[in-house]
């Protein structure tokens, strides 16, 4: 007995294995609709997981920022330290990375040991928000900023 | 006992320090002075760190290098691991490390160039000399 077949309008022909099933063409529907309702469904998924992840990726650079603030109001507050200039990066999906530019004085000074510590215990306490990776430079004037810039610092701030 | 690894960063921090205190003597390429007291902090804590075992999310986990450790953390670069595994195991010299971390991407930034190398070079030398003692010690 020959293996009873189907073939759509395509062309394409593909063997079936049971001889119990028949083929009824009515001509308005067949696996094209199917592998199209399949593709634009998958389409439309991916346009959605899209959405959703530069959403996320925006609600993450959002709260870098917003940390970025905090760090900056608490580096004056607690330990009198003013920045020339912060740049950020968001480097990965939920990484920011901050580099802080401070005045040669304060760069070189002893309070910079307190201000690592700090900064370390700032970003655990971030950990669970963010991963934030916190630099610190100086003197503004003599940093090449269009490298910083090459290497991702898109956005700053000035005091 | 240290393994050929370890011997091998212990050597390579111990040459890299050499070539700093000798350009230092010499007064010269501050921009080398921090890259290779850098490198020379890189290699001493390598060779203290690993192998590191830790545990993680409740299962012990070792590992033998940066690399291995870079890979299971997911980590964006080799420096971000370093960094990370230095802050998080070997704490009584994490501040010194990542203030040659960030002088030596300052100097990057810089065009490798320095007005102050008097305070360049004693930033170094403290940070260095903490580095190295936590290591070797």
């Amino acid at each position: 007995m020959n293996t009873p077949s189907i073939e759509n309008n395509t062309g394409l022909q593909v063997n079936i294995p049971k001889p119990n099933w028949e083929q009824v063409d009515d001509g308005n529907y067949n696996e094209e609709h199917v592998i199209n309702a399949y593709l634009s469904g998958k389409e439309s998924a991916i346009n959605e997981i899209s959405d959703a992840l530069k959403r996320q990726k925006l609600e993450y650079l959002k709260t870098g920022m917003e940390y970025a603030d905090d760090l900056l109001m608490k580096l004056k507050e607690q330990h009198n330290v003013l920045f020339e200039k912060i740049f950020l990066r968001q480097s990965e999906f939920k990484n920011i990375d901050l580099l802080i530019v401070l005045s040669s004085e304060t760069f070189f000074a002893p309070v910079m040991s307190k201000i690592y510590d700090y900064t370390f215990e700032f970003e655990d306490k971030a950990a669970s928000d963010i991963e934030l990776d916190i630099s610190y430079s100086y003197d503004l004037k003599a940093l090449d900023t269009q490298k910083l810039l090459n290497d991702g610092y898109q956005y700053s701030r000035e005091p | 006992m240290a393994t050929s690894t370890q011997e091998n960063h212990k050597n390579h921090a111990l040459h890299n320090e050499k070539v700093y205190q000798f350009l230092k003597q010499k007064k010269e390429f501050i921009d080398w002075r921090v890259t290779t007291s850098f490198y020379a902090s890189l290699h001493f804590v390598e060779f203290k760190l690993f192998p590191l075992t830790t545990t993680f999310a409740g299962k012990k986990e070792t590992f033998q290098s940066i690399e291995e450790f870079r890979n299971f953390f997911g980590e964006k670069s080799k420096h971000a691991a370093r960094v990370r595994a230095v802050k998080d195991h070997l704490k009584e010299c994490r501040t010194e490390y990542k203030e040659l971390f960030d002088l030596s991407m300052t100097s990057r930034y810089r065009h490798y160039k320095f007005d102050e190398p008097g305070l360049v070079d004693s930033k170094i030398e403290r940070c260095l000399l903490k580095i190295k003692e936590s290591c070797l010690k």
